[in-house]
């Protein structure tokens, strides 16, 4: 029988940092949540893998934020790409609905104005179109890669100098 | 410990979100969206992909775009030629969550007796209205002056600030020709800080009892005018640009006038979306793909709106009683045309009056009652209210602030 008569979960990041949660934010998490309701026996401590300390401190910030009534206030702004990718799959891997939304449309937000190549880069794609399919498709999409805000894309660079 | 470990795995599968990638795509404009194309293979089918499709209209729905910030419905009713039980023209505030309620809003004193109004193109631009008088109250029907027909006015109903804009000298330069007066946009030009009307006149020859003279005028040429609040003149601005569909309504975003417009070529006419810039008084034509409609039916009706902040076409194909969506990715790109929204059958709807906020859709139905349709629910429900001929639904943002210069 899962106890409960603790308010507080203990989780343990990947950098080994435990993390007393209340059950309410613990909640939050589905993927821990199927954790405690899976276990038979009481839970110590819950390894909560590819999540680190400081994405910790982000989601409580974010919980405390939004029992408040204020996770609009939430920002992410001091992260940089990357920063925001890798929290953003710490967020997917505890499947937390609400954090995830603000996070993918934060991530959309960053990328709105980038190039094919950045994109292919940032999620690790490769290119499977063969060269002659890409030229098509980029042909028939012209119109997208053109405005003054958009990045331009690094191949074609190259070939206008 | 493996026990627990695949209890997870299991539970992460199910997740409704698997592809954190194809959400994020989900979120993005539509001009990102078709540019990441060409990111690979299965992300140029996403169009194709329903699921997908389906997370990309929620989320383009409930974005809060800035259009809507502080604004509020507005219904506005024009019907002059119906038997005079009530008025040919007014205007309401709409709210309540199922707006069901309504507040009337009082047409401007600008003659010292009371007037009915036609708001030109039906849109609010910084809350103010371009407004055309229609005749004093009880005499609606017993024609006027044609010196009186496109007399208009600037008006903004929270400050009740009116400016009676000049006639303008080109309709009535010939006493041999008669004007018809076209209005095409209203909007504002921020790099001037002006406010702009622009209207096309066509001229028949007056047939006055036997005058025959009128026809050695010979063939008197269309223009287009344009009005600038700065200067408080009209002008003739010399351009060849497609008219607006006989009774369509425009739509206004940010300096830029936008029309559906009809230019005819060899053995056809074409139909344009045709967007005007005010700043520069230049035009932009985008054409509809050929495969927008592939539904059959021979009657089709165009119905240009703003849906959620995007320029959008409602396609009204009255046969079958639906009504297509397509929101337009950029201006003067017939490429980014995308069909959004499948809506219908619904048999008693007889056409689209307007777009609220976040997916609202209003229409005026067989037996003039008006209804709303939500994209999201899909569900449709009376507002209590009638409609004859002609209604539109505004969006209006009120503001306090002076237009005129002293």
């Amino acid at each position: 029988m899962a106890s409960s008569s603790s308010n507080l979960i203990s989780l343990k990041t990947s950098d080994g940092t435990v993390f007393k949660v209340e059950r309410a934010l613990a909640k939050t998490m589905k993927t821990v949540q199927a954790i405690i309701e899976e276990a038979d026996a009481n839970i110590y401590m819950i390894p909560i893998h590819n999540v680190f300390s400081h994405h910790m401190d982000m989601i409580i910030d974010y919980y405390k934020l939004s029992v408040a009534g204020k996770s609009k206030e939430f920002s992410v702004e001091k992260l940089d790409n990357d920063e925001l990718k890798d929290f953003l799959l710490a967020v997917h891997y505890l499947n937390m609905e609400d954090l995830f939304e603000v996070l993918t449309q934060a991530v959309a937000d960053r990328l709105e104005k980038k190039s094919v190549g950045y994109v292919r880069k940032y999620f690790g794609i490769e290119n499977d179109f063969t060269p002659e399919e890409y030229a098509a498709i980029r042909k028939k999409n012209d119109w997208a890669f053109k405005g003054d805000d958009i990045e331009p894309e690094e191949d074609e660079e190259k070939q206008e100098e | 410990m493996d026990k627990l470990l695949a209890a997870t795995t299991k539970k992460v599968s199910n997740h409704i979100y698997d592809d954190p990638a194809f959400v994020i795509l989900s979120k993005l404009p539509l001009k990102s969206l078709i540019r990441f194309r060409c990111v690979r293979k299965s992300w140029s089918v996403l169009f194709q992909n329903s699921y997908f499709m389906d997370m990309f209209r929620r989320n383009f729905l409930s974005k809060d775009h800035s259009y809507y910030n502080d604004t509020s419905l507005l219904l506005y009713h024009f019907a002059p030629w119906d038997d005079g039980n009530y008025e040919p023209s007014a205007l309401y505030s709409l709210f309540g969550e199922r707006f069901e309620k309504t507040v009337k809003i009082d047409w401007p004193n600008l003659y010292q007796v009371p007037y009915y109004f036609n708001i030109y193109g039906s849109v609010s631009v910084n809350g103010i209205f371009c407004i055309e008088d229609i005749g004093r109250v009880g005499s609606i029907g017993q024609g006027c002056n044609i010196e009186e027909l496109g007399r208009i006015a600037l008006w903004n109903p929270a400050t009740d600030e009116c400016k009676v804009i000049p006639p303008s000298p080109f309709p009535f330069e010939s006493p041999c020709w008669d004007p018809l007066i076209e209005f095409h946009g209203f909007g504002y030009c921020q790099g001037s800080d002006d406010y702009k009307v622009i209207r096309h006149l066509t001229f028949f020859p007056r047939t006055d009892g036997d005058r025959e003279e009128t026809w050695k005028d010979g063939y008197h040429e269309s223009l287009w005018e344009i009005y600038c609040l700065k200067y408080n003149s009209w002008r003739k601005l010399d351009l060849d640009m497609p008219t607006q569909f006989a009774g369509g309504a425009g739509v206004y975003t940010d300096g830029v006038c936008h029309w559906w417009g009809e230019s005819e070529s060899q053995n056809d006419v074409e139909v344009y979306l045709v967007s005007f810039y005010l700043n520069n008084e230049t035009f932009v034509k985008t054409s509809i793909p050929s495969n927008m409609d592939y539904i059959d039916s021979a009657i089709v009706f165009r119905h240009l709106n703003i849906l959620n902040g995007s320029i959008g076409l409602i396609s009204n194909y009255a046969e079958t009683g639906t009504f297509h969506i397509s929101i337009l990715g950029e201006v003067g790109i017939k490429e980014s045309w995308i069909k959004l929204f499948i809506v219908g059958p619904l048999p008693c709807v007889e056409h689209p009056i307007g777009i609220g906020k976040k997916g609202d859709i209003f229409f005026r139905k067989k037996d003039n009652e008006l209804v709303w349709f939500n994209l999201n629910t899909q569900k449709i429900e009376e507002i209590g209210f009638k409609g004859d001929s002609y209604c539109q639904i505004l969006i209006y943002k009120e503001s306090f602030l002076p237009f005129l210069k002293e």
